[in-house]
């Protein structure tokens, strides 16, 4: 949009634009017929009817040309008044400069923010001593510089603004407010840390401080303090051990409690052990580890009854070995069924006995003399679960021991056993032998007898005998043969 | 351009006030750029002699490029002429206010027409189909005129 200009004086009216009726602004002149017109003028009166608004003959947009170069210097050189005269810049100059001269001198043109911080627009006259809000100004107080839109907060709050104490109600700066001790002020007493309920105003403190009891004895509350100080690092200290040594404890518990589990039917958590039967064969090597852990639980020579030994540890293992161990001494062996190594070690003793000679009956028949079951059966003994496990392991050698023995008794007289069987029988074979030669001699006798009784025709009687089908081959098949008999 | 049209309007009326108007042609109101009233009186010899009647030009923004809409006031006591291209409700059918309108012409090159338009008439009749455009002419004269003008020209008054 071309400006809108006030001409200092009358333009000649040759000049004008017969549709806007002022001086020609980038004139434009129709080819055809020769007329002039402001280009903007045509432009639009041609959108409106096309055709020349002077003689209405037709015209379109392109039979437009630029005026003649003298009159657009005339028009440019037309003198104007500045655009901003109503706001006060009495600038006049040449229609084609005026564009210059708002942009860049008229001290009425609207200009941004010359620091460019805010979006303020200002006339440019005023941009230079514009506050705006970025500005720095200096703080009429202090001293520091702040930004003119935090002046009044900063006012408010700057350290050197006056304030009134509360208490005293002395006027002073905001700097000395904090180390200013007013005498007026409510304190409490100094001994407050140590019970002391007094307060009361600051001029009165050394007053109290000559009557208060807890000022009079503050050296023992110093010398208190230190050592609970001690004290508490101490306790500190012990408790760190205790939770370490309750670790422990919780380590060797589950420890424990496995060792028990292995064991099984042997844990015997009161220390009395039966020392009985093969136990007492044991290699005195073995026995002191034995004994000792047996003695730890027994707390001397007379042991208290079992119970008494087992509750002083029953807070610590509150588990399953009340309910599991027994504390009779008698073994028993239908409490030890139930355990979990019965399989392996089956109490009944009569039901080991019967097996071990299901096992060794069969090599021998039940009359033998010799093939009794030995009397060393017997001495396999169930396994004594009442016993330590050493004492249990010892008796279970001990059966190996005898069974081995018996083994290799057996095995001996069955040795023997074979030996005489053989020679028995090899008497019986030569016997046997003997009356198989006696029959076929006398065999031998009938044939020969049989043989003197059909002499003559022995000859054919064998030939038929031994060879009848071969006699009858030759009499059916060849009788040419029978021809030369007859 | 409202401004463009503003400024074309102030010119023609410093004209006016500065030079005056011709003869028979008076400015009674222009109190602002959208409606002005003259007084129209045809001089010398003619039907209408000693008759004053009132014209009201209504502008818009696109003036001068768009004509005005100009007519005749018949309220307030006022009458419009008794003429074949003026309906009875005041609007008028002239070519320079329709189709013919050049934006080199002016308020008072209207008022000149118009007059010599009056000061030629042979004869004062409404025009043929007076009734039945004033029961259904808008407001706006622009709207209605270049049609109107086909049904005069086919009537052979135009």
């Amino acid at each position: 949009m071309s400006m809108l200009f006030n001409y200092v004086s009358e333009p000649n009216s040759n000049l004008l634009c017969c549709i806007c009726r002022m001086p020609f602004i980038e004139p434009a002149t129709t080819r055809s017929c020769a007329h002039t017109f402001c280009r903007t003028c045509i432009v639009q009166a041609l959108g409106h009817a096309p055709q020349c608004p002077v003689d209405r003959s037709p015209l379109s947009v392109d039979d437009l040309q630029p005026a003649n170069p003298i009159i657009r210097s005339l028009v440019d050189e037309l003198i104007v008044e500045c655009i901003h005269r109503p706001s006060g810049c009495p600038h006049t100059c040449q229609r084609q400069i005026l564009t210059t001269h708002v942009a860049d001198a008229c001290p009425y043109s609207p200009v941004s923010c010359p620091k460019g911080e805010c979006d303020q627009t200002l006339v440019r006259k005023d941009a230079q001593s514009h506050k705006c809000p970025h500005t720095l100004v200096p703080c009429d107080l202090c001293g520091a510089q702040i930004q003119f839109a935090d002046l009044q907060t900063h006012i408010s709050e700057c350290d050197n603004t006056t304030v009134t104490c509360e208490s005293c109600a002395a006027e002073l700066s905001r700097l000395d407010l904090a180390s200013h001790e007013c005498p007026a002020a409510l304190v409490p007493c100094t001994q407050a840390s140590n019970g002391c309920a007094w307060t009361g105003p600051r001029t009165a403190l050394s007053m109290h401080l000559i009557s208060c009891p807890y000022e009079a004895i503050h050296r023992f509350f110093a010398l208190n303090d230190s050592k609970f100080d001690t004290i508490a690092q101490d306790n500190l200290l012990l408790r760190h051990k205790v939770d370490t040594l309750q670790g422990i404890i919780q380590s060797m518990k589950h420890e424990l409690q496995s060792v028990k589990a292995a064991l099984g039917p042997w844990y015997r958590p009161d220390g009395v052990y039966a020392y009985t039967g093969p136990a007492s064969d044991l290699p005195p090597d073995l026995q002191p580890s034995n004994a000792s852990t047996s003695r730890r639980f027994s707390l001397g020579d007379a042991p208290p009854p079992p119970h008494a030994s087992h509750d002083m540890f029953a807070a610590y293992f509150p588990s399953e070995t009340t309910d599991t161990s027994s504390f009779e001494p008698a073994p028993r062996f239908d409490h030890a069924s139930q355990d979990m190594f019965a399989a392996y070690f089956p109490s009944e003793p009569t039901s080991l006995e019967t097996a071990a000679r299901r096992r060794t009956l069969p090599a021998f028949r039940p009359g033998e003399p010799f093939a009794g079951p030995p009397a060393q059966q017997h001495m396999v003994a169930p396994v004594n679960l009442s016993a330590t496990l050493e004492g249990a392991f010892a008796g279970v050698r001990d059966s190996v021991v005898a069974l081995a023995t018996a083994v290799d008794s057996l095995g001996r007289r069955a040795d023997i056993a074979l030996a005489n069987e053989t020679l028995r029988l090899n008497d019986e074979v030569m016997s046997l032998r003997v009356n198989v030669h006696g029959l076929r001699m006398q065999v031998h006798t009938i044939m020969m007898d049989r043989n003197a009784q059909v002499t003559g025709r022995s000859a054919e009687i064998a030939s038929d005998g031994a060879w009848p089908l071969h006699g009858r081959l030759y009499h059916t098949s060849a009788p040419g043969q029978s021809i030369t008999k007859l | 351009m409202a401004s463009i049209s503003s400024r074309r309007l102030a010119k023609e009326l410093s004209e006016v006030k500065s030079e005056g108007c011709p003869i028979g042609i008076n400015l009674i109101k222009a109190d602002d750029f959208e409606t002005w009233w003259f007084t129209i009186e045809v001089m010398g010899e003619s039907l209408y002699k000693s008759e004053v009647y009132t014209l009201q030009f209504r502008f818009d923004a696109q003036y001068p490029i768009s004509a005005p809409a100009v007519t005749f006031v018949v309220k307030d006591g006022r009458q419009s002429p008794i003429h074949p291209h003026v309906y009875s409700n005041g609007h008028i059918c002239a070519s320079i206010l329709g189709n013919e309108w050049s934006p080199v012409l002016s308020v008072i090159a209207v008022c000149l027409t118009l007059q010599s338009m009056l000061a030629s008439c042979k004869k004062k009749e409404l025009p043929v189909d007076n009734d039945r455009y004033v029961r259904t002419a808008p407001d706006n004269p622009k709207k209605v005129c270049a049609h109107q003008c086909r049904i005069l020209l086919a009537h052979n008054i135009c």
